[in-house]
């Protein structure tokens, strides 16, 4: 759970964009990877299966009514009137929410943006996360190649406001 | 430095959430609740493992009762009866619970209710994962509503390890048996998030017959009694509080546009004080 914590919470995070949900969907990432572990048939890397239960819990999610309907009316509303429900820990999610880099992850499309972090930041290869995503490897170094794209012509107009 | 480099030691040093001691706590003992139900299983076939088992089931108990506010933020769960529900009744709670295990996907996508989400890509390209059918426990009618052969309602259930609510809209038929139209699954509550919230909303709405706007929620502040919602046109209803919900619909004439939420949603405690605002 040490070794694998921060990156799953990083994937789910990019899918997510809410750093409150990405706790509960990480914890239960766990959860489930512990009780299906009899599933588990050598098949894949164990860190692939790993995130690979974390982007199905993620759908899961997304499809709920909560999320699609609720949660983002009362993270912005909420957040503006109920300062007094902030805590030290909400501080260090802010943090998180302010990161340059993160916003320019999140930006992109969320294809995009989860080969962006499966590839840089978890080190995984391009057939490892075809097995994660379920497309082809092909398809897996498109999306990156475009993400890239992206990522440097907004990093490129970043550079060029600053110096105009 | 090439800027795929450079990109890949920013990501790489992202800022993330790190497993704090309270969160590898609260995965332990999940993981020590599916344990202890497994073991009840395998117990029954040898007196070994059956003692085992209780061992287990005492020592996870303790832990669960020492952290139990943790693991229940939320008074809807811990609310032991459900009183003042007009649709609180056997063959109401048949027709929800045989829906809910025969539809396991019934969440927005699935009903006849417009989604925020159909405009959004990122929602409608997912696929849909596989779901294994699964039984509902724990039913209960927390909010309910009859207007003509109609029923709203508001209810809480578990499936698998998660709890749930869902938005339910359903007809009587002449048998006084009851059809459900529209059901509304929220998918697993998110516990830790929710408790930052005096309130969590949940809304539904759909146009024909019948045409409505349901607003619900869970009243995460027990201190909260009351609970206001004021519509784009300026009136104001109070919903319903009790079982640790509120819950209010908004009927409309058929041919009106039901899809217009309510402008704000205010929740006072007994002393007046307003606690939230939305």
């Amino acid at each position: 759970m040490n070794a694998y914590w921060q990156g799953v919470w990083a994937y789910v995070y990019s899918l997510t964009k809410d750093p409150f949900v990405t706790d509960d969907l990480t914890q239960d990432v766990f959860v489930r990877a512990y009780t299906n572990l009899d599933q588990f048939r050598n098949e894949s890397s164990y860190k692939t299966w790993l995130f690979s239960i974390a982007r199905n819990r993620c759908k899961d999610f997304q499809k709920s009514a909560l999320f699609r309907r609720v949660v983002p009316v009362d993270i912005h509303r909420t957040q503006v009137f109920a300062s007094e429900y902030m805590s030290a820990e909400d501080e260090a999610v802010r943090s998180i929410e302010r990161n340059e880099w993160w916003k320019a992850i999140l930006t992109l499309k969320k294809p995009y943006r989860e080969v962006v972090i499966l590839h840089l930041r978890e080190d995984m290869t391009f057939a490892e996360i075809a097995t994660v995503l379920g497309i082809p490897e092909v398809t897996a170094r498109v999306r990156y190649r475009r993400a890239l794209q992206q990522l440097r012509a907004g990093f490129i107009s970043e550079v060029n406001s600053h110096e105009i | 430095m090439r800027f795929e480099e450079k990109l890949r030691n920013e990501i790489k040093n992202l800022p993330v959430r790190g497993l704090t001691d309270d969160k590898q706590q609260a995965v332990l003992e999940q993981i020590r609740k599916t344990d202890r139900r497994r073991l009840s299983l395998r117990g029954l076939s040898s007196v070994v493992a059956a003692s085992g088992a209780v061992v287990i089931i005492l020592i996870g108990m303790t832990i669960i009762n020492q952290n139990a506010h943790h693991r229940s933020p939320l008074p809807l769960w811990t609310t032991a009866t459900v009183e003042n529900s007009v649709l609180n009744t056997p063959s109401f709670r048949n027709a929800v619970q045989a829906y809910l295990e025969t539809h396991p996907d019934a969440g927005f996508s699935s009903a006849t209710i417009p989604s925020a989400g159909t405009n959004n890509p990122e929602v409608t390209n997912t696929v849909p994962s596989q779901h294994v059918p699964t039984t509902v426990k724990d039913l209960a009618v927390r909010w309910s509503q009859l207007d003509g052969k109609f029923g709203y309602a508001f209810v809480s259930f578990r499936r698998d390890q998660s709890d749930h609510v869902a938005t339910v809209v359903a007809q009587q038929e002449p048998n006084l048996q009851w059809t459900v139209l529209q059901l509304s699954d929220s998918g697993p509550l998110p516990h830790a998030y929710i408790s930052k919230f005096p309130i969590y909303n949940v809304e539904a709405s759909a146009g024909g017959t019948p045409s409505y706007f349901m607003v619900c929620g869970i009243i995460v502040d027990p201190n909260i009694t009351r609970v206001q919602i004021t519509w784009p046109d300026g009136y104001k209803n109070e919903a319903q509080v009790a079982n640790g919900v509120y819950g209010y619909v908004k009927i409309y004439p058929t041919s009106v546009n039901s899809g217009v939420g309510p402008k704000s949603i205010e929740a006072f405690t007994a002393d007046g004080q307003m606690v939230y605002h939305q």
